[in-house]
């Protein structure tokens, strides 16, 4: 559990830091080594898996925040009475 | 030609969600709360299995000879022993197997089960009968509704099997289609702008779900068809080929039980030493051994462990006698080449319980993904209707689509958190565990489609049916405490972590959509520039098609 | 363009890629075992695993394919043939 966790932890970081610039190196770099934690502990197959699971949950996790948060990407709706 | 191909994949990925995007969502949201089905909700629903009880095979052992005691000889020959707390079992089962051939040529089974006290080992319950038979008539909880409702939606072999089969193919269909589409959304994958407009909040959310979701809702769907297509249509068509329509001789054929050959030499049944063998920390979870011919010296034992270090789970093979291990293999490696690797990790990765709770905490967390990624696909397609210049049919029918989208997908959830309330007060006190589970849960989701067809305001319903829902979910943990006494506050004492984790689950989600229901808006938010968009005279689809274009600018 | 356009004869459309594709699917995934070169369980079981992928190829190109009388005729010619290897397979023919 723990280096699933710490997999996750990285792949967090990588995509955050692909979300400010897609050609960041060292985001890209924190990403694939975000399954060194995996691969050490289980199979390959297993961790391919979990790593591609990761990807996804943590790139909507940082666009979730990235969005929830940063109210100056447009105007709020207004609402019409 | 390049634009019609583009205007065509999207023509085709609008329609098959429009069509399919509710039962997708029914599907999506059951799959997600299947991952902790079994056992962690199966754990909760049984006040037995609270606390976890250590594995005592000296314990299985004696108990096993005892049940076999009282049982004829010809049932010996097949034992299963089946753990608590592992999978499907609440409580520790021994349940005894006899074939008998039948006059027209065929193999059936007669079982006789003994139910135990997981920690007193005492007995609970004993059935007798043929396996289906055996299984039907058993008492069900939330967790067996709840699992069986997302395979088959509780139409049975081989129509519900069927239907979310096809569903599989068609969100496949979807997803291929959307990625053609939207050749662009790679680089859309970080944008979200949920504030600027209600439009940018359904397409960004849409395109953000299926851009991180893209490799996991192909896993399941690829996955979901191959289960729900497989054991109704394509086995058995498989089997009227090769096997003239047998289906259970192709499966031995390719997967024999590899049955011992009897030496002659009787012997006592034993079980303690292999499971003491198999129970270690690099191996999976026991479900469940199996004792083949276990009364004969030449006797072995099967024993079926969950996922350790490889993706699926494991059969270890001992001879009983001198307890010598033969082989450990997956469950499908004897059908050898490609087809085992294969088979091995289609059931894992479609159920996600290959890897303890935080992969199955990922795969709920995305399998919700997928839900939300029907729903909002849904919305796009209504909302282009109502407020656009798409569709043919009149406003007010796209309305009612949009209610009852709400009030089903609503409905849905609330009908899965009632089923909780009813396993804490109702189910553990009468016979009839099925009609009632039936009953709440198709009462209260049609309640709340029937409640949302009868509103006006889709925004306020929405609202209503998730606070509902949230509150609902944030009280199961407090009533939980007042009905077995285990509850949050005493499980450092009690030692009930797996139902603590389903109780902090059920209040975490139900406070955050109590949270996100206050948040919603209760009507739609208009902005000057969507009424200009609505009187432009564009068709149908050129009107689509500039959209996802236009919503970058 | 209107979907008319994209998608003529929609009726029958509709059919072949529902009713008729799922059918041509089904035929082809149990005639597969006959001439894929894999062994005995692989042949039975890859064709299985690769039914979505073989569903939604011809799914796409009956929903693509402009002239629908090419779409039945390219589904009948597909069943024909896979279901003459199944009868072969079994003994009838």
């Amino acid at each position: 559990m723990v280096w699933t966790v710490l997999s996750l932890g990285m792949m967090l970081v990588a995509a955050k830091l692909l979300a400010g610039n897609g050609r960041s190196a060292a985001g890209w770099a924190l990403a694939f080594a975000s399954a060194a934690p995996l691969v050490a502990i289980m199979n390959l197959a297993k961790a391919v898996f979990i790593w591609l699971a990761l990807l996804g949950l943590a790139g909507f996790a940082v666009t979730l925040a990235t969005g929830l948060t940063n109210r100056s990407q447009g105007q709020q709706a207004s609402a019409e009475s | 030609m390049q634009r019609d191909t583009t205007k065509r994949f999207y023509a085709v990925h609008s329609w098959v969600g429009a069509i399919t995007a509710v039962l997708i969502f029914i599907i999506a949201f059951t799959g997600a709360v299947s991952v902790f089905g079994r056992p962690e909700i199966k754990t909760w629903a049984h006040e037995v299995s609270h606390v976890p009880a250590e594995l005592d095979p000296l314990r299985i052992e004696q108990v096993l000879r005892e049940d076999a005691a009282t049982v004829p000889e010809a049932y010996l020959d097949n034992i299963q022993v089946l753990m608590p707390g592992v999978r499907r079992r609440p409580v520790l089962s021994v349940q005894f197997d006899r074939e008998v051939e039948t006059a027209d040529g065929r193999t059936e089974h007669h079982i006789i089960r003994f139910d135990h006290d997981p920690k007193t080992y005492e007995l609970v319950d004993r059935l007798e009968g043929e396996p289906r038979e055996v299984f039907e008539n058993e008492p069900k909880d939330l967790a067996d509704f709840i699992i069986t409702f997302h395979a088959d939606l509780h139409l049975g072999d081989p129509i519900g099997l069927l239907l979310t089969g096809l569903l599989g193919l068609t969100l496949f269909a979807s997803i291929v289609t959307g990625v053609i589409t939207h050749r662009k959304v790679l680089k859309e994958a970080f944008t979200f702008r949920p504030f600027r407009s209600l439009r940018l909040l359904f397409t960004d959310s849409h395109k953000v779900l299926g851009v991180w979701g893209l490799v996991f809702n192909s896993a399941i769907a690829f996955t979901g068809a191959f289960l729900g297509l497989a054991v109704v249509l394509l086995l058995p068509a498989a089997a009227y080929v090769s096997f003239e329509g047998d289906l259970d001789k192709m499966v031995e054929t390719y997967l024999p039980l590899n049955e011992p050959q009897k030496s002659g030499i009787p012997a006592e049944l034993k079980i303690a030493e292999v499971l003491s063998a198999v129970d270690q920390p690099e191996n999976g979870p026991i479900v469940s051994a199996q004792l083949l011919t276990g009364t004969d010296q030449a006797g072995v034992a099967h024993v079926y462990t969950l996922a350790g270090d490889g993706i699926g789970g494991e059969t270890h093979r001992y001879q009983l006698n001198g307890t010598v291990l033969e082989s450990v293999t997956s469950q499908f490696s004897q059908l050898g080449g490609a087809a085992g690797p294969i088979l091995d990790a289609m059931f894992p990765i479609h159920f996600g319980n290959f890897g303890g709770t935080v992969v199955k905490l990922i795969w709920f967390v995305l399998g919700l993904g997928t839900a939300l990624l029907a729903v909002s696909g849904s919305m796009i397609w209504v909302e282009r209707r109502v407020h656009g210049s798409s569709g043919s049919l009149s406003v007010a029918s796209y309305r009612r689509i949009s209610r009852f989208t709400v009030g089903a997908c609503c409905g849905v959830v609330l009908a899965t958190v009632t089923l909780f309330h009813l396993q804490l007060f109702v189910l553990p006190q009468v016979a009839t565990t099925q009609t009632w589970l039936m009953g709440t849960f198709f009462g209260s989701w049609a309640l709340a489609i029937v409640w949302s067809m009868l509103r006006t305001n889709d925004y306020q319903t929405t609202r209503e049916l998730l606070g509902l829902t949230g509150a609902a979910a944030a009280l199961v943990p407090i009533a939980n405490g007042f009905v077995t006494g285990n509850h949050l506050l005493n499980v450092f004492s009690g030692g009930h972590w797996v139902v603590a984790g389903v109780d902090l689950g059920l209040l975490l989600l139900g406070a955050a959509l109590v949270v996100i229901a206050l948040k919603l808006p209760s009507q739609r938010p208009l902005r000057k520039s969507e009424n200009r968009q609505s009187a432009s005279p564009s068709s149908g689809l050129s009107g689509d098609l500039a959209y996802p274009e236009a919503s970058t600018s | 363009m209107s979907e008319d356009t994209l998608f003529p004869r929609p009726v029958s459309r509709v059919l072949a890629a529902t009713l008729g594709v799922l059918i041509t699917a089904v035929l082809i995934t149990t005639a597969m075992p006959v001439y894929v070169p894999f062994s005995q369980a692989s042949s039975v079981v890859v064709p299985i695993v690769l039914f979505p992928v073989t569903w939604l190829l011809i799914f796409l190109w009956v929903l693509f394919e402009q002239k629908m009388w090419r779409a039945w005729l390219g589904l009948l010619a597909l069943s024909g043939l896979h279901l003459g290897l199944i009868l072969s397979g079994v003994g009838v023919l």
